[in-house]
C-alpha cells in the first residue's frame, strides 16, 4: 500500500502521520511570523527558519527520511490541486500580460532558456552525473512545478525542489546589487528578473518592492513555469 | 464554504482530467500542469463568474504553498548524505550561476525594452 492511504494502514502510522503534519504546520506557522517581522528577507524564508529545528528534532528522535515522506503524504497530495490553481494569477494578471506582452514574452523566453544552461555549463568542469545536470533543469521553474517536472524528466524531484528553493533565496539575496550592477531601475525589468529566475522567493522580494513589480514578477514566475513545463520533457528526451 | 468546497473540487478534477490526458497521450507532461492548462481554458470561456467561485480555493492553496515544501525539504536534509559529493558543482551552479542568470537577463531586458512612457496614475 502507498500513497495517502498507507497513512491510514496502521494506527502508529496514521498517528506518526498526524504528528508530522502538526510539525509541519506549528513550524510553518512560526516560520512566517518570523519572515514577516524580517520583512520578507530571503535568508529568513520560512523553508530556512523552519526546516532546521524540524531537521534538529528529527535527527534527534531518529526519524528516517522514508518514515517522515510517509508521514507527509498528504502535503505532497495537496501539491496538485496547488499547480492547477496558479491558472487563477495568471488570469488575473491577464492585462499586464497583454500591456506589456514584449518585455514579458522576451524575459520569460530568455530567461527559461538562460537560467538552467547557465547552471549546466557551470557544473561541466566538475564531470556532473547524469542525475546532477537532470534535477538542474527545472533550476528557475516554480517549486510546485518543478516537482512533477522533475518526475517528468526522471529526476530526483527532492533535490530539484531542494536546487529551486536555494535558487530563490541567493536571488532575493543578490537582487539589489544585480540591478545595480546592471542599472536597472524600471519596475517592470525588476520584476521579471526576480519572478523568471528566483520564482516565488524572488517574487515576495518584488512585492515589497511595489505592486508593479510583484505583479510582474507574479507574471514571470507563472509564464517561465508553463514554458519549463511544456519545454523541458522534449529536451530532455533528446539528452 | 461552499465556494470553498467547490473550488476544490473542481481543482482536484481538473488535476485528474490533467493526468487522464497525459496517461492517454503518454506523453512525459505533469499532468497537474495540463490540469492548470484547462482552468486558463475554462477561466478564458466563464470569466469572472467562474473566478468568483473558485478563487477562495485557489488563494488558500496558493497561500500556504509553503507548508506544502516542508515534505521534501525535511526529506532531502535528512537524506544530505546521499548528495555530499555534488556539494561544489551545487554550489557553484547556484551561487554563481543565479546571479549570472539574473545579470544577464537584466541586461538584455534593458537593451530590448523601451522605457515605458509613464502613464498618470503610475506609481513612481
Amino acid at each position: 500500500m502507498s500513497g495517502v492511504l498507507a497513512m491510514f494502514s496502521s494506527v502508529p502510522a496514521f498517528l506518526v502521520a498526524v504528528a508530522c503534519l502538526a510539525a509541519c504546520v506549528l513550524a510553518y506557522l512560526l516560520g512566517q511570523r518570523l519572515w514577516r517581522r524580517l520583512h520578507h528577507h530571503p535568508l529568513a524564508h520560512p523553508l530556512v527558519t523552519a526546516t532546521i529545528p524540524l531537521v534538529a528534532v528529527l535527527f534527534a528522535i531518529d526519524v528516517p527520511a522514508e518514515q517522515w515522506r510517509a508521514g507527509t503524504q498528504l502535503l505532497y497530495w495537496l501539491l496538485g490541486p496547488t499547480i492547477v490553481a496558479i491558472a487563477v494569477p495568471v488570469y488575473r494578471q491577464r492585462r499586464t500580460v497583454l500591456h506589456a506582452a514584449r518585455p514579458v514574452l522576451i524575459a520569460v523566453v530568455v530567461g527559461a532558456i538562460l537560467s538552467p544552461l547557465i547552471a549546466i555549463l557551470l557544473v561541466l568542469p566538475f564531470a556532473p552525473a547524469h542525475e546532477l545536470l537532470l534535477a538542474l533543469a527545472p533550476k528557475s521553474v516554480t517549486s510546485a512545478i518543478a516537482f512533477p517536472v522533475a518526475q517528468a524528466i526522471g529526476a530526483n524531484p527532492e533535490l530539484a525542489v531542494g536546487i529551486v528553493i536555494v535558487t530563490g533565496i541567493v536571488g532575493g539575496i543578490v537582487a539589489p546589487w544585480v540591478f545595480r550592477a546592471a542599472r536597472v531601475q524600471d519596475a517592470r525589468i525588476v520584476g521579471l528578473v526576480l519572478g523568471v529566475v528566483a520564482h516565488a522567493v524572488g517574487t515576495a522580494r518584488a512585492i515589497e518592492m511595489g505592486h508593479k513589480p510583484g505583479a510582474f514578477a507574479g507574471v514571470g514566475l507563472a509564464l517561465t513555469g508553463l514554458l519549463t513545463a511544456l519545454l523541458l520533457p522534449l529536451v530532455a528526451a533528446l539528452l | 464554504m461552499r465556494d470553498l468546497l467547490f473550488g476544490f473540487a473542481l481543482l482536484v478534477g481538473l488535476q485528474l482530467a490533467g493526468e487522464a490526458l497525459v496517461r492517454a497521450l503518454a506523453i512525459p507532461f505533469p499532468g497537474a500542469v495540463a490540469g492548470m492548462l484547462m482552468l486558463l481554458v475554462l477561466l478564458a470561456i466563464f470569466g469572472e463568474r467562474l473566478l468568483a467561485r473558485i478563487a477562495r480555493a485557489a488563494d488558500l492553496l496558493l497561500r500556504n504553498l509553503t507548508l506544502l515544501f516542508f515534505g521534501p525539504v525535511v526529506a532531502l536534509v535528512l537524506d544530505y548524505a546521499g548528495f555530499m559529493p555534488w556539494a561544489a558543482p551545487l554550489a557553484v551552479a547556484i551561487g554563481i550561476g543565479t546571479p549570472l542568470a539574473m545579470l544577464a537577463l537584466a541586461l538584455v531586458l534593458r537593451w530590448s525594452v523601451p522605457p515605458e512612457s509613464p502613464r498618470a496614475g503610475d506609481e513612481p
